[in-house]
């Protein structure tokens, strides 16, 4: 009763689909960024990981090295700090060359009611998502030109709530839908200049890393909640990000892709049971009992 | 000077891994540039394909019963431009009303016939995402389309079978003159990258991609301008003149 698993292979491209390329991944040192690096390694492209702990994305670093063989280097930044983000840049120029694939998965988000989230918190979590995606795309975008780069590709990081918010996410969802148009704006910025710009809207994507529970924990509470039955494999993640990297999808530009196994999508035309804010004990999660199954005559 | 999106190398190895769809056996409805990539693609990953061209329903409905293909992709044609009131109830029936009655008893037939796995693909014009002035037929029936793939990826999804739309914009081989210009890649689209593009969706490298509309169109569907050149009443009638036409 469920989406099949994809194939267990690690690599969807040909090996080396992006070899002699460089890559930078922003959020790169767990999670989907972790991911998105190896998946680009995976096709020969040279890693530059941004974390924001040096020494986690210095192991990351070393251990997809050991592990695909393409050279990577780890650096730190914030990357709401244009200084930081472009030493960064520079670091790994150096280190690599120049750059022509950007990854931007630095991300963060908690869960609290707009009237007792501060100014602060609201940034917190915007800022590094829309601000800090437009700070390393264009530091990104002014070095490819000044190398003389011909064709390049920048994958950001969507949320399905880009297109519908929702309660007690106030600032993510507002900050993806910023990702979202920053996503066409700047594809129809640069297309003239050969660098291609995308989005990756994914659904659930339970990885270790996660502060909130293991990955396996992840998927036995969210898999049934979701349309396709389980969970997104990280290796799915992967293979598109590499692919929309790639020359594979040299016209493919300005797009919010949705991975997300159905789950951006309305389930029934009646909605679900609606519990106002102030009285729910979790934000985010619905523990209600739906009654309205039963009347329909629906297998619970 | 501005090139554009670079054109993939001509000596590229196949995207997806040989045989990726083997085993399988697909139905393409459609015909023209968009269909015949579409056998070509996933006759090239390892499955058969029978492309139907006709567009009478109760024979469709018909051939998707027979068959035993797990994957099922509708095309659908745009048309020259045309002003809507002269299109009137005959003009949808002979066109796009057609093939909307023709792709909704396909893909109810083949959600009937498979008990387990499958994969359903619209090929549609960019205008079904955005209008399309002159040719408001097609695009409200590729509109329709996007929204099937929406509901059936719901009700579907527990028997494993996906569906998507595509949408094709400017591309070398297509019916509707096009100018390379016009596009923010600066160049209409290789047939090839369509190709990828389908063998993905409808390779089990996807089998998370379901619900969803991806445009591959160089950005041609994407604001060029805050300002857009002045607007002419009927601009949608213009057709690109001999000499710019890619």
């Amino acid at each position: 009763m469920a989406l099949r698993e994809p194939p267990q292979q690690a690599v969807m491209l040909p090996s080396d689909a992006l070899a002699g390329r460089v890559a930078v991944v922003t959020g790169g040192g767990s999670g989907l960024g972790r991911e998105t690096a190896y998946a680009f390694a995976r096709c020969g492209a040279a890693i530059g990981l941004v974390g924001r702990t040096l020494e986690k994305a210095q192991e990351t670093a070393r251990q997809i090295a050991e592990e695909t063989g393409v050279s990577a280097v780890g650096v730190s930044a914030d990357v709401r700090k244009g200084d930081e983000v472009a030493e960064c840049f520079a670091a790994v120029e150096t280190a690599l060359g120049p750059v022509s694939i950007l990854a931007n998965n630095a991300g963060a988000n908690f869960a609290a009611k707009s009237a007792e989230l501060s100014a602060n918190g609201f940034a917190a979590v915007a800022r590094i998502a829309l601000e800090g995606t437009f700070i390393a795309s264009s530091e990104f975008f002014r070095r490819y030109r000044a190398a003389g780069l011909t064709q390049g590709a920048i994958v950001n990081n969507g949320a399905q709530y880009q297109a519908t918010g929702y309660p007690g996410a106030v600032a993510s969802s507002s900050a993806k839908a910023g990702v979202a148009t920053l996503t066409q704006s700047l594809a129809s910025e640069w297309a003239g200049d050969g660098v291609r710009v995308n989005s990756i809207v994914a659904g659930w994507f339970p990885h270790e890393g996660s502060r909130t529970a293991t990955a396996q924990e992840a998927e036995a509470k969210v898999g049934p909640r979701i349309v396709a039955g389980r969970v997104g494999r990280l290796r799915e993640l992967g293979w598109l990000a590499a692919f929309l990297a790639s020359p594979y999808a040299g016209f493919v530009t300005g797009q919010n892709i949705h991975l997300t196994g159905g789950d951006h999508l309305r389930r029934r035309p009646m909605g679900f049971p609606y519990r106002p804010v102030d009285e729910r004990e979790n934000l985010w999660e619905s523990d209600l009992d739906d009654r309205t199954a039963v009347q329909n005559g629906v297998e619970r | 000077m501005s090139a554009g999106l670079p054109k993939p190398p001509d000596q590229l190895t196949p995207m997806l891994p040989p045989g990726t769809l083997d085993g399988s056996s697909a139905i393409v409805v459609g015909a023209g540039l968009l269909a015949d990539t579409a056998v070509d693609a996933i006759e090239a990953l390892g499955s058969p394909v029978t492309q139907l061209t006709a567009t009478d329903s109760a024979a469709l409905e018909r051939s998707v019963t027979e068959s035993g293909a797990d994957i099922l992709v509708v095309c659908m044609a745009t048309g020259h431009p045309r002003r809507s009131e002269e299109v009137g109830l005959a003009g949808w029936r002979e066109g796009s009303g057609r093939e909307l009655d023709a792709a909704f008893a396909a893909v109810s037939a083949f959600g009937r016939k498979r008990t387990s796995g499958g994969v359903v693909l619209f090929l549609i014009d960019p205008v079904a995402v955005l209008g399309g002035p002159g040719v408001s037929a097609a695009a409200a029936a590729g509109a329709a389309l996007v929204s099937l793939a929406q509901s059936l990826a719901v009700e579907w999804a527990p028997r494993d079978i996906r569906a998507n739309a595509l949408a094709v914009g400017p591309f070398v081989g297509k019916d509707e003159p096009r100018v390379a210009g016009n596009v923010p890649a600066l160049r209409l689209g290789d047939p090839r990258e369509l190709a990828w593009m389908v063998g993905y969706l409808c390779s089990p490298f996807a089998a998370y991609v379901t619900g969803t509309c991806v445009t591959i169109d160089g950005g041609d569907s994407l604001k060029r301008y805050l300002l857009e050149p002045r607007y002419q009443p009927g601009e949608f009638l213009l057709r690109p003149a001999a000499s710019d036409r890619a």
